[in-house]
């Protein structure tokens, strides 16, 4: 049997009908509650308090609530300060410059090997040059202006900058602007 | 399973559409939970804007280890809590008699004598006036279950306490309302 002390510390609960109230505590509450003229006045008290403020008329929000938000937001850079506080935004947008710097860098790490071995390179097409080169990477151009000049061609392309870097073979210059095909 | 997840992670990466949605479903909710809190239109209004503004600047750092609801919840709530603190450092200083009145001792009374009790908004303020003779955390308490309509579970994780502690802070709530209340019940 439960005492008034351990009772009224769940009778809030059991004035809601508390759903996760198991049985056996629900059970026992009430053969407390059915004997004592204390707590039963308690409960009494915890329902009737429950109903007066359930009934209570909620606040309406009002006019142009959601308009002077945005304005406050935009007043205070919303836009740019979250796209500062918010990783996944600037982060996201730094991927393309991530990739870029680490092509360069593995393409220089190919271009010091390939230089140290003696054999020739350069920016010839030719696919038997392909075949018989081991590393594709040892056809890629040794003059830093022609690979600005592939990388920068090929920027909006990835197609094409792959079948650069894998052929070996540096894109010829048509005139035309990188992102037209 | 959150309802809101998928708005919050729209919300997180920058999107105002997402953004402007959650606003939509729980303004009101904010707004009223201000009220109750405060027993002020204007205050209730200045501390949902900034619990939005809030959650605008953080959502992106959301990490959905309890849901929206709650975690907004939260946020209000230490809004609320940082601006009464800031409003009873003014009183302290200011003393004054005007905003003294408001949040006497028998506001009930008052209330019932010159505003009537007739109408819904009449009931509303004697209610929120009620609310306002609690400590901050039986009224944090029972306005989330009885006047918001939050789950147990759900307060616990919006307060931060074990389940317990908020079994027993509502108890306590409601009986130190009852007597204030007294002139309602029969309405």
């Amino acid at each position: 049997m439960l005492s008034c002390w351990e009772s009224e510390s769940l009778l809030a609960r059991y004035a809601d009908a508390e759903s996760r109230l198991t049985e056996g505590v629900r059970l026992e509450i009430g053969a407390h509650v059915a004997s004592c003229a204390a707590c039963r006045a308690s409960l009494e008290e915890q329902r009737k308090v429950r109903d007066i403020l359930g009934a209570r008329e909620p606040s309406q929000v009002a006019a142009g609530f959601a308009a002077r938000l945005s304005a406050r937001i935009d007043r205070e850079g919303g836009a740019a300060w979250l796209d500062l506080a918010n990783w996944r935004v600037w982060s996201a947008g730094l991927v393309p410059l991530a990739a870029s710097l680490l092509l360069v860098a593995y393409l220089d790490a190919g271009s010091s090997t390939s230089s140290t071995s003696g054999e020739p390179s350069g920016s010839s097409s030719s696919s038997s040059q392909v075949a018989e080169a081991s590393n594709p990477l040892d056809l890629w151009p040794t003059s830093p202006d022609q690979r600005a000049s592939v990388l920068l061609q090929s920027a909006s392309n990835g197609d094409l900058l792959l079948e650069t870097i894998l052929t070996g073979a540096v894109p010829a210059t048509s005139g035309e602007p990188a992102n037209v095909r | 399973m959150d309802p809101d997840r998928d708005l919050v992670e729209a919300a997180g990466r920058g999107s105002p559409e997402a953004f402007e949605e959650l606003v939509r479903r729980y303004q009101g909710a904010i707004v009223n939970l201000a009220r109750a809190m405060t027993a002020s239109d204007a205050d209730a209004d200045d501390l949902a804007q900034e619990t939005f503004v809030r959650v605008w600047r953080s959502v992106g750092k959301f990490r959905g280890e309890s849901t929206f609801k709650t975690w907004i919840y939260g946020i209000a709530l230490n809004v609320i809590r940082t601006y009464r603190g800031r409003r009873a450092r003014l009183l302290q200083i200011f003393r004054s008699p005007t905003i003294e009145s408001h949040t006497g001792t028998d506001p009930l009374e008052r209330a019932s004598s010159d505003d009537g009790i007739e109408t819904s908004m009449a009931m509303r303020d004697l209610i929120d006036r009620a609310l306002a003779t609690l400590p901050a955390e039986l009224r944090e308490a029972v306005v989330l279950r009885d006047v918001q309509g939050l789950e147990y579970l759900e307060i616990a994780a919006a307060l931060d306490v074990p389940i317990g502690t908020v079994e027993s802070r509502i108890f306590r709530a409601r009986k130190r309302l009852r007597p204030l209340l007294e002139p309602l019940r029969n309405k």
